[in-house]
């Protein structure tokens, strides 16, 4: 899986460095706090997250743009007994949450004072989501593609001519699926934006 | 500097930082154990009182599989005692074994552990429910003078997915009140398992706590069975 991640992610860069002026480039460290059924399975804050996003400013207060990201909840369960298709089960278990959100998303930004710009946004699309529970040799693992969306708020501030920084507050729901659960988590974002 | 470079590098950067640190746990061999039961919920074990524990263990292996772990054989008498005592504690009475071949406890225990890794494939032929005496693969078998002890394959189900591991230890229950003799045409029996205790793969290799966690893991495998308390 993170060999895709890798991949996907200098595929877009590729892509996005091609892109003409107007378009600014976003690489956000992306530390999260999992909420209602992510947290059941996972429950632990996730120091592993990262996103990518390219944004293209229509003018000075509008831009639209793709964002792909990851993040990765994991949580160690000490003994215990649970049951699982008609067997019980005593061990400790290993537990992993994958979430990969590929979204397109809109932000607004407002006139800020100086070189600080706040914005508000939105992102919908789908995510990969891979939730693992590795018991002893045993991996139990169930996988699904849900309906995510992803809103959020943040504030640019302009370096120089060149590069942004970035933090934002963005919180992300994958839409329920068959027996798979919906996920949902909420991440801080800091990052680095090329003009 | 040009943007390119720039884009790679902050890739490059955010990339190393998150995939440096292994995002798996690091189990010890402790945290690996696993107990796992499974049992006939239409199986009134109030009518089951007594006990036959088999006097040794049987390991299964399989030509083809060559396995390159080695299983330790040094722990019969600790399984063996464990097993018995558990049963005990629970308010069973043991038989000491069959009269005229033919086993005068209620049920019977097995046990037995796995020199190979159990995949898939065998599911095309074991049935989780019942145990079936070697000769079930032998047509000219006629004769009722048997008892549990004698190399089988028991059925086991597979899940959860991966199948069972090598050094897996099996605590079987064979129901004797309620075997099922074979038709005319059919010169086999069966056996039914009211219940099944699993410690996976915990006698694989070599290891200085085994007596421990044997401990551990067999009386976990009868702690999480309350059903059969007396």
């Amino acid at each position: 899986m993170k060999k895709y991640i890798i991949i996907s992610l200098l595929f877009i860069a590729s892509i996005a460095v091609k892109a003409q002026e107007g378009t600014s480039i976003f690489v956000n460290y992306l530390p999260s706090i999992p909420l209602g059924e992510t947290a059941d399975f996972s429950n632990n804050l996730s120091p592993r997250g990262a996103d990518f996003e390219v944004q293209r400013f229509i003018n000075k207060e509008l831009s639209v743009g793709f964002n792909i990201g990851w993040n990765l909840f994991r949580e160690k369960i000490q003994e215990e007994t649970f049951y699982y298709e008609g067997l019980t089960i005593n061990a400790v278990q290993f537990r992993y949450t994958n979430i990969v959100p590929i979204t397109v998303n809109v932000k607004k930004y407002f006139s800020g004072e100086g070189d600080y710009i706040p914005y508000a946004g939105f992102g919908l699309g789908t995510s990969y989501n891979e939730a693992r529970n590795d018991v002893g040799v045993f991996s139990l693992t169930d996988d699904k593609w849900l309906f995510h969306v992803a809103p959020e708020v943040g504030m640019l501030y302009d370096m120089n001519y060149k590069a942004w920084l970035s933090v934002k507050l963005k919180y992300n729901y994958g839409f329920k699926s068959g027996d798979f659960p919906s996920q949902s988590y909420l991440s801080l974002g800091v990052g680095i934006g090329l003009k | 500097m040009n943007r390119n470079y720039l884009v790679f590098a902050l890739l490059l950067f955010v990339s190393t930082i998150l995939f440096s640190c292994h995002p798996e746990y690091d189990a010890t061999v402790e945290e690996l154990d696993i107990a796992i039961t499974q049992y006939d919920e239409d199986q009134n074990f109030s009518q089951l009182q007594t006990f036959y524990l088999a006097d040794s263990i049987i390991y299964i292996n399989d030509e083809e599989s060559n396995s390159l772990v080695s299983v330790d054989h040094a722990q019969e008498s600790h399984i063996l005692s464990l097993v018995r005592q558990n049963f005990l504690d629970m308010g069973w009475t043991e038989v000491s074994g069959p009269t005229d071949g033919q086993i005068d406890a209620d049920v019977s225990i097995m046990l037995s552990v796995l020199e190979t890794d159990v995949n898939y494939y065998y599911n095309y032929w074991w049935d989780w429910w019942y145990w079936y005496p070697w000769d079930w693969w032998y047509p000219w078998y006629t004769d009722f003078y048997w008892y549990p002890g004698y190399p089988v394959w028991p059925g086991y189900p597979t899940y959860p997915s991966g199948g069972y591991t090598v050094g897996t230890l099996f605590i079987d229950m064979l129901n004797m009140d309620d075997v099922e003799m074979p038709d005319e045409d059919d010169s086999s029996f069966k056996v039914p398992m009211p219940w099944k205790g699993s410690v996976i793969g915990i006698l694989a290799g070599s290891d200085s706590h085994i007596q421990e966690r044997l401990t551990t893991e067999i009386n976990q495998v009868f702690e999480q069975s309350p059903y059969l308390q007396k």
